[in-house]
């Protein structure tokens, strides 16, 4: 999993052999501590202990990142293949026209770097992506005309959209409804489950 | 009596078989209560009622044979299918009947589990949902699924005698939202539901259930 970083402390240490010589003062503005050691007139000037939020991941991880979210898109379009080739009578089979529509899903999906999602079916009229953390869930239920969205968390559903499209040409500008909110960072992750779903806008 | 009621806050058992629930090893919430449409157009779904199934071993007992008879006659064309009882879920009554009225999910005329004994089984329950007609029935799939599955407590893992020990089988299985399951049941309410479960038994199969159920 990956593991990021978005805060700091930076925390100052003094090695001295008579640590009851040292006196800490703050600086009038408070963003600095100075550290006298007595009689060793040692001073040093450390910046007090703060929070440094890091805003963007480290630069090679978005590309690792992507290659990961294609890699995992490109599996997921041949599961998506595979369910049309299964027996009539097999729970994970789709029908034809349900499996174009999910593949323009998942091609939009990867294209606007949505995080690869989990995938299920109700039988052969839809598919189902699924996107999970430990408090929210997303879905777009995608039959052959029509895409539905959820949001819930555990107590409740949050949000359900209804996409209706002539054609599937214009999901792109529905999808960009379900997108991260500015104010957020967007990124792709390692794993397929998103961060923070809450973020999405109406 | 009515013998067929099954009460508000009854406690009710989903058990997860392999590879139903699973894309892979991957457990997957969303196949996990495998709700069907059948020809009136009402929703079905399966269940075990925790009246018939007094203990957590008559509980995994019912799982194991569930897929032991599902492994008779399940060799398709094209692969084998090997079924394997996983664990099981607990969800109670009250969670399944207020999926009517739930907010943002309002195509639902009602949501109930109905005593159905099937198989041979007595402890088997129909999950009955009605929808509205017109609706989306897919999405609303999608939206009760997420409702029931956010409604279960466990898992409750086990491995069935003669199944594999393969140190992966069971560990797939994911936590509930509402986490473990706790039978907090008193010693007295436990013995209760063992000796209810005795007498109801005994009664069934002495053909009484077959005539009230016929």
């Amino acid at each position: 999993m990956l593991f990021e970083l978005n805060k700091i402390y930076i925390q100052p240490i003094v090695v001295a052999s008579d640590p009851s010589a040292i006196s800490v003062v703050k600086s009038a503005g408070g963003q600095m501590q100075q550290i006298d050691s007595g009689s060793s007139s040692v001073v040093m000037s450390i910046p007090t202990s703060q929070n440094i939020v890091l805003r963007t991941s480290f630069s090679s991880v978005p590309v690792i990142s992507r290659l990961q979210a294609e890699h995992d898109y490109g599996e997921l379009g041949k599961a998506l293949h595979e369910m049309i080739e299964l027996d009539v009578d097999d729970e994970w089979r789709i029908d034809s026209a349900v499996y174009d529509a999910a593949r323009y899903v998942a091609a939009e999906l990867m294209q606007n770097s949505f995080p690869p999602p989990r995938i299920f079916t109700h039988g052969q009229k839809s598919v189902v992506f699924n996107w999970s953390d430990q408090v929210n869930n997303a879905y777009l239920t995608v039959s052959s005309d029509r895409i539905s969205a959820l949001i819930s968390t555990p107590a409740h559903i949050k949000h359900r959209v209804e996409h209706l499209p002539t054609g599937m040409h214009n999901f792109g500008s529905f999808l960009k409804t379900f997108q991260p909110s500015d104010n957020t960072q967007r990124r792709l992750s390692m794993t397929s489950s998103l961060h923070d779903p809450s973020d999405f806008a109406d | 009596m009515n013998l067929n009621r099954i009460a508000n806050g009854d406690s009710l058992f989903r058990h997860c078989i392999y590879p139903a629930s699973f894309q892979g090893q991957r457990f997957l919430p969303g196949k996990f209560f495998n709700i069907k449409e059948n020809q009136e157009g009402i929703l079905l779904g399966s269940l075990a009622w925790q009246r018939y199934l007094p203990t957590t071993a008559r509980v995994h007992a019912y799982g194991c044979r569930l897929a032991s008879n599902r492994n008779k006659g399940t060799v398709t064309a094209k692969r084998a299918i090997t079924h394997t009882y996983r664990g099981a879920y607990h969800i109670t009554t009250d969670s399944v009947r207020a999926l009517k009225g739930t907010e943002n999910l309002q195509e639902l005329v009602s949501a109930d589990v109905v005593h159905h004994i099937e198989q041979g089984e007595i402890s088997h329950v129909d999950l009955r949902i009605i929808l509205k007609p017109g609706v989306d029935i897919e999405a609303t799939k999608t939206a009760i699924i997420d409702r029931l599955w956010n409604g279960c407590s466990g898992p409750m893992l086990h491995v069935c005698p003669g199944d594999s020990t393969d140190s992966r089988h069971g560990a797939a299985l994911e936590l509930s939202p509402r986490g473990a399951y706790l039978d907090d049941r008193s010693r007295i309410t436990t013995l209760w539901f063992r000796i209810r479960f005795r007498v109801l038994t005994w009664i069934w199969q002495m053909g009484v259930f077959r005539k009230q159920f016929i």
